[in-house]
């Protein structure tokens, strides 16, 4: 299932970075870039992963396989639920990323299970495996930009939007708001409790959807986390993109 | 002649409810190899006009044929009648896997054991009832409707569940002269009983007239 | 770019991992299990073992030889008074489902991607805690609202452990394939009209059936007639239910069997309806008709112990209270005397010096000038249409036969019954079938009498008497008891208020839920049972869901979709044979003994307890508590760390709540069980007239049913109430509750008929020709449910689903015996291989639910759930109405077209020789879980 927010942020192309637009004016090619949109909204665990996998592969591309899972490695965080390399996987086969292998510095034309089965490739020949980031996966890092989500989020929602900038406000704040509970983790200096974010959500009492339908206080953080407002830290703290946001 | 006991099963098909709980416990109690059955669970396909139709479930084993066509034509012996039980048995040490037996079984019971490379059937559970247990099948019914003992007994359980049932529901499965022992009740209220026209379709299912048109 | 040292020698992929699941299709050899050693003591003796199976719900008695710690027989236990010494296939079957090969040995953490069966074995410390570390932090992110918990196994005995857990969590949802689909709509509805029981057979509130043979004949009244409406013992059950039916049959009860499929129950009753799927009501409507209009219902019961004089208000629909007329007190009724003439306060009880004779029928003008009917008038004009020619066209039945059908029933009254199954259950007239099944026995007297279906013997502990409890389920004061704000956010409830009679959520707004995050998105998916992907209706949006999900936990014995395609960690637990339970047995309480504990497995109570230990040691204050005996309270007692404090509960709660003693211990009980808590006697008695025993706080009145107005409410007018404030058996004042959202349609006090939405009736709003045929579904007798698929005996017996078709319709449709199919629906295809049988009516298509374990292993795991499995026809999405009261999404009654098919799916295994990799493997006793980890 699509998110709308997802789908508009393609049609209408709003890029976040230079250099972005390009791709994404590529519409000829919608059907490859949604099978790598899909990747991650049939597997919104893979998102953080695979932005930051990307994030990586842009900056190093084109590269060699291990030393780009090495650099991943480097701030993998332990929350991801996929190692560094099943995401270059799942990149390689949604179409976001490419990679070369190269025997002895020439590109050969096969896996690295054919090499080793490959009774004309010399024992101790140099392999390589050479990621690239195709512009499918571009755009794929681009739509998963918190600052292009959010601003998806409130556009798509704007009944909602005096919610989420109370939540973004509580979450700026300097002091941790909200009860006390045995529960919380000692709060950090910034950010704020759950509980204080569902004070800041029901400040003027339950939230109802347009169609009259209670709304709880957890569907507007998950949309706020999901959309990179937010981000939870032992406490919920903004984000770059949260405070940018916030700022209007 | 010594006078045999003529130990044999009955089945009350008035109260079998085709669960397959006798072949299963045959099978786990003489570890029966997979796709072989000592004791196989047919369904005679609903017979009749719908929704007016007939139907009842027949397991099937060895009948202890008085003349048991089995015994007659195996070379070695191995296939015989005991002669204190009445019972028909295979000795596997003197079996030599001609398979005779089986093609001359009218019911197609009996069983080739791959593993042990000779043929096998039900043995009436001796090593149970010779303990005073009943036979796995009997045991284990879940319509209470098999029954164990010698035909010739008045006060076996054999004898007693027939006597409950007028001679039109007692039947027996074709004889071509092997003379079958066992015996089925079937009240002709819950269907005509139809084992001379019965065509296996598959494991299960075995149609007869009016079960398709 | 830095050169690497790769070489083709020395290449070494990322990840190591075994596949454990590859074991599947036949290397027995590539397992990883090192086996712990033996901790049982070794002798050559064979122990005989008396437990109770759990294949299925019938919980026989049985009888397990083991032999050096290993289970090497099976039988049935002569001395149970249910079983009486059957035992059935899926019982035997024990033994090949204990040393399958391809058990879940080890807690088992996925490697790749979700659903590419790459696994790594983890230890249980490990799989406890990273578990508890993802379920820890989004509580604090986001609240107990993240966590959604399943069970399944139709009766699974650990069937409310979720809840318990939930309970301790602080929120969250529960659902159940079952539940809404099973037996919920009849446990709950039935007992709110007849205050006094259900009439499920297969699930054990009918007790009467086993007391011929068992109680003296001078003091039992056999039952004289049985209705199995929608009731299969011989498929649901065997060894209990199957054999006892079987039995009273023979000693001549009269049967009647109304069901689509000619079962072995419909073969042997005196009238088979063979009914067409999910017009039920219809022919409920038309034998209430019949029997009013006949004036057969019974006369003194009717007028007396039921609120059928009782005047309603025509607006509200709510029968008066004598105080709104000023004729009496608040809780006093309104009827119209016939000696006065005039409406007057019906007291409780009814008077016995006869000084009031209420009118039954009639419109009576109200001394403020409004008219009113009585509910037994209201009844007469709602059914009044139903008449036995129309209930036959609706129901492509014969009207002879059904009139045949009421008047053996009637006959038999009130020493009979009528049992409800699960298959009215399974569409959206769920909630009105129970109700027509409930006013049935009531209009005609069939409560609490000899030889009644309906008998007051209520499980000591409700429901179920399931030992595992959710806290605080009977003390709405208890601290652990889910707190009720988030007990109202509970997914689905608002308009379906029934399903909190089970604590349960609505599968459909929880996928919805997940897929649109609103109104809040349930994050984890903790699932303790086998094969939702094979249960679940309408199985690939189930499957698109939860694909979505944070974290997926699969608790279960054996490899299923569930774990291969969707679980990120899968959890071992125990079969039958390595569990302690204990199950009423009549008069008598059984127990289930451990025989062995293999592996790594665990019961999986032990699951949720170490799962909150773990939570509690992260600070979570309810989990901290929960195990805090002053807290937690003897009732519920506290969560266990070890296997031997579950236990001890066990025989507590035994020792507690049967044998009015409060110091038993597992010890105690074992040493006593499988024995009587009362006499057969006095079981059988307190049931008989009870409602006129005096009541037991004011015993100079009778004690009544266990209703409002204390008499059996076939006008139900609290279902008003239920949904409008959540009062889950109708009772309570009128007052909008403030806390819980009323469901936007009044639920009704009398059944209604809606004809099924996919309709195979020409002319309907809901036919298409596309689909012209209406599926059915229902038991076979070697599964139950998912399970058993994997075992060589039961599956090599039925190794591909069979689509039953009438001759008819085959020749129509061009198939043959045997033949391949495609069967679909809007939402699906899938195969199966065809049956020409008349055991089905023409256009009316029978096929169970199946898997194919075999193919998990291949390529495309999903294909274990797609190839040969009729929830990928079956409804649960907005498309089709689900029913008011519970929610119940349609399974049966569906409508689907049949093609011919080139082939048969590839990659089954059908012949019984494919199925030899599953053969039993023994395997020591270890201790299983517990020996390796306690909390």
């Amino acid at each position: 299932m699509r998110s709308r927010a997802m789908m508009r942020f393609v049609k209408h192309g709003k890029a976040c970075d230079e250099g972005q637009s390009s791709c994404l004016l590529q519409l000829s090619q919608e059907g490859a870039i949604f099978v790598a949109i899909d990747l991650v909204e049939h597997n919104p665990m893979m998102k953080k992963p695979v932005a930051a996998m990307l994030s990586v592969l842009v900056e190093l591309a084109p590269c060699d396989r291990r030393a780009a899972e090495d650099a991943a490695r480097e701030t993998w965080d332990a929350a991801f639920s996929y190692a560094p390399g099943t995401i270059v996987d799942a990149l390689e086969r949604a179409g976001a990323a490419t990679e070369q292998l190269t025997v002895n510095g020439e590109p050969y034309a096969g896996t690295l299970e054919d090499i080793q089965l490959d009774e004309s490739v010399p024992l101790d020949a140099q392999v390589e495996a050479r990621l690239n980031v195709t512009p499918d996966g571009r755009a794929l890092l681009a739509s998963l930009d918190p600052a292009a989500t959010l601003a998806a989020l409130l556009d798509d929602k704007p009944h909602y939007a005096p919610v989420f900038m109370r939540m973004l406000s509580a979450c700026a704040g300097a002091a941790a708001k909200g009860a006390d509970s045995a529960d919380a983790h000692a709060a950090s200096d910034a950010g704020a409790t759950r509980a204080a974010l569902e004070a800041a959500v029901e400040t003027d009492g339950p939230v109802h959807s347009p169609q009259g339908e209670r709304v709880y206080p957890q569907f507007f953080i998950d949309a706020l986390e999901t959309a990179g407002g937010i981000a939870w830290q032992g406490s919920w703290v903004i984000t770059e993109a949260g405070r940018r946001t916030l700022k209007g | 002649m010594p006078s045999m006991a003529r130990n044999c099963l009955v089945v009350n098909l008035d109260r079998c409810i085709g669960c397959y709980s006798c072949e299963v416990a045959c099978k786990m109690e003489n570890d029966v190899a997979l796709g072989e059955r000592w004791n196989k669970v047919l369904q005679v396909e609903p017979f009749g006009e719908f929704p007016d139709v007939k139907t009842y479930w027949l397991p099937t084993h060895c009948q202890q044929c008085e003349g048991s066509p089995c015994v007659r034509v195996c070379p070695t012996g191995a296939s015989y009648r005991d002669e204190e039980t009445g019972m028909v048995l295979v000795d596997k040490s003197k079996c030599i896997g001609c398979r005779y037996c089986m093609m001359a079984c009218p019911y197609g019971v009996r069983s080739w054991n791959e593993a042990q490379q000779v043929v096998e059937k039900c043995t009436l559970c001796n090593h149970l009832t010779s303990a005073g247990e009943l036979p796995a099948c009997v045991k284990n019914c879940c319509g209470t409707a098999r029954f164990y003992g010698d035909m010739d007994d008045p006060n076996s359980d054999v004898s007693r569940e027939l006597a409950k049932y007028p001679a039109e529901a007692i039947h027996h499965l074709p004889d071509v002269g092997n003379g079958p022992v066992s015996a089925y009740i079937l009240s002709p209220k819950f269907g005509e009983w139809r084992a001379d026209d019965l065509t296996q379709q598959t494991s299960k299912y075995a149609t007869t007239e009016g079960s398709v048109e | 770019m830095a050169a690497t040292n790769i070489s083709r020698r020395g290449f070494v992929k990322l990840s190591a991992f075994t596949a454990a699941a590859a074991a599947m299709a036949g290397s027995a050899t590539a397992n990883l299990m090192e086996v712990e050693p033996a901790h049982a003591a070794q002798t050559s003796e064979t122990q005989k073992i008396r437990t109770i199976c759990r294949a299925c719900l019938n919980n026989c008695g049985m009888v397990a030889h083991v032999r050096d710690g290993k289970v090497i027989k099976l039988e049935g236990d002569p001395d149970d008074p249910m079983n009486k010494g059957a035992a059935c296939a899926k019982g035997l079957a024990g033994i090949q489902a204990l040393y399958n090969p391809n058990r879940i040995k080890y807690p088992m953490k996925r490697v790749g991607e979700r659903g590419s069966n790459e696994w790594e074995r983890i230890s249980w410390d490990q799989a406890i805690n990273e578990i508890a570390d993802v379920m820890w932090e989004w509580y604090q992110k986001e609240g107990p609202k993240c966590l959604v918990t399943s069970t399944g196994g139709g009766g699974n005995p650990q069937f409310f452990s979720p809840a318990r857990f939930l309970s301790v969590w602080g929120g969250g949802n529960f659902f159940e394939p079952g539940c809404a689909q099973c037996y919920l709509p009849r446990n709950h509805m039935e007992f709110c009209l007849n205050g006094t029981a259900d009439t499920s057979l297969a699930d054990g509130p009918v007790t009467e059936v086993y007391l011929p043979g068992i109680l003296p004949d001078e003091l039992c009244t056999p039952t004289k007639t049985y209705v199995m409406w929608g009731v299969g013992p011989s498929y649901h059950g065997i060894g209990s239910t199957g054999r006892v039916v079987t039995e009273l049959r023979n000693n001549g009860m009269k049967t009647v069997v109304i069901d689509p499929r000619l079962t072995p129950d419909a073969a042997r009753a005196d009238v088979w309806l063979p009914i067409r799927p999910g017009t039920d009501v219809a022919l409920m409507l038309a034998w209430m008709n019949y029997i009013i209009e006949n004036d057969l219902w019974a006369k003194d019961f009717c007028r007396e112990w039921t609120n059928l004089p009782f005047l309603v208000h025509e607006d509200t629909r709510l029968t008066y209270r004598a105080s709104e007329l000023g004729l009496g007190s608040d809780d006093e009724y309104v009827v119209w005397d016939k000696n006065a003439n005039a409406a007057v306060a019906m007291p409780y009880p009814y008077p016995a010096d006869g000084s009031i004779d209420p009118e039954m029928f009639g419109s009576y003008t109200l001394p403020n000038g409004e008219t009113a009917r009585t509910a037994f008038q209201i009844m007469k004009e709602h059914v009044a249409d139903w008449t036995i020619e129309r209930a036959a066209e609706v129901c492509w039945l014969d009207a002879d036969k059904i009139e045949e059908a009421i008047n053996i029933y009637v006959d038999g009254c009130p020493n009979a019954g009528i049992s409800l199954g699960v298959a009215t259950d399974q569409a959206r007239n769920s909630a009105q079938a129970a109700q027509g099944d409930a006013i049935l026995d009531i209009l005609m007297g069939c409560i609490r009498q000899p030889g009644s279906i309906v008998q007051d013997r209520p499980c000591y502990v409700e429901p179920c008497n399931y030992v595992v409890q959710p806290f605080g389920l009977h003390h709405p004061d208890h601290p652990l008891r889910m707190p009720q704000e988030e007990a109202n956010a509970r997914l689905g409830y608002t308009e379906h208020k029934g399903l909190g009679h089970w604590l349960a959520s609505h599968i459909p707004t929880v996928l919805k839920a997940i897929e649109t995050g609103e109104p809040y998105r349930p994050r984890i998916w903790i699932e303790r049972s086998g094969n939702k992907l094979a249960m679940i209706g309408n199985a690939q949006r189930f499957y698109d869901a939860m694909m979505t999900t944070e974290l997926n936990v699969h608790m279960y014995m054996h490899w299923t979709t569930t774990s291969v395609c969707l679980a990120d960690y899968v959890l071992p637990t125990a079969e039958w044979l390595e569990t302690a339970y204990a199950q009423d047995r009549l008069n008598t309480y059984a127990i289930r003994r451990p025989c062995t504990q293999l592996y790594e497995a665990v019961d999986e109570c032990m699951h949720w307890s170490w799962l909150a230990a773990a939570l509690a040691k992260r600070g979570h204050q309810r989990c901290i508590d929960s195990f805090n005996p002053d807290i937690a309270g003897k009732f519920y007692g506290t969560y266990w760390r070890t296997y031997e404090e579950y236990k001890d509960y066990v025989g507590y709660f035994v020792g507690s709540f049967y044998y009015g003693q409060d110091d038993w211990d597992w010890a105690t009980f074992d040493a006593q069980a499988p024995s009587e808590y009362q006499t057969i006697e006095e079981y059988a008695a307190k049931s008989y007239n009870s409602h006129l025993f005096p009541d037991e706080d004011n015993p100079s009145v009778p004690a009544g049913f266990h209703t409002t107005s204390r008499r059996c409410e076939p006008y139900f007018d609290g279902n008003i109430l239920l949904g409008l404030t959540g009062a889950i058996d109708g009772t309570g004042t009128m007052e909008p509750a403030t806390d819980v959202f009323p469901a936007s349609d009044n639920y009704n006090p009398l059944p209604y008929y809606l004809e099924p939405y996919e309709s195979p009736v020409e002319g309907d709003p809901g036919y298409s020709a596309d689909y012209p045929f209406v599926l059915t579904q229902g038991r076979l007798p070697v599964f139950h449910h998912g399970t058993l698929r994997n075992t060589p005996y039961t599956r090599e017996i039925f190794p591909y689903p069979e689509t039953w078709i009438n001759p008819e319709t085959a020749r129509e449709i061009g198939v043959e015996d045997g033949d391949w199919l495609w069967l679909e629906s809007r939402r699906g295809k899938t195969q199966g291989r065809c049956r020409v049988t008349k055991s089905v009516a023409p256009k009316v298509i029978y096929q169970e639910r199946f898997w194919n374990p075999e193919l998990l292993d291949s390529d495309d795991p999903n294909r274990a759930w797609q190839a040969m499995n009729i929830n990928l026809l079956t409804q649960n999405n907005d498309e089709c109405p689900f029913n008011d009261v519970y929610g119940t999404y349609t399974l049966r009654g569906i409508c689907i077209n049949v093609t011919k098919a080139d082939s048969a799916p590839e990659g089954i295994w059908i012949e019984p020789t494919d199925f030899t990799p599953w053969l039993p493997e023994e395997s020591e006793n270890t201790g299983g879980g517990n020996a390796v980890y306690g909390a």
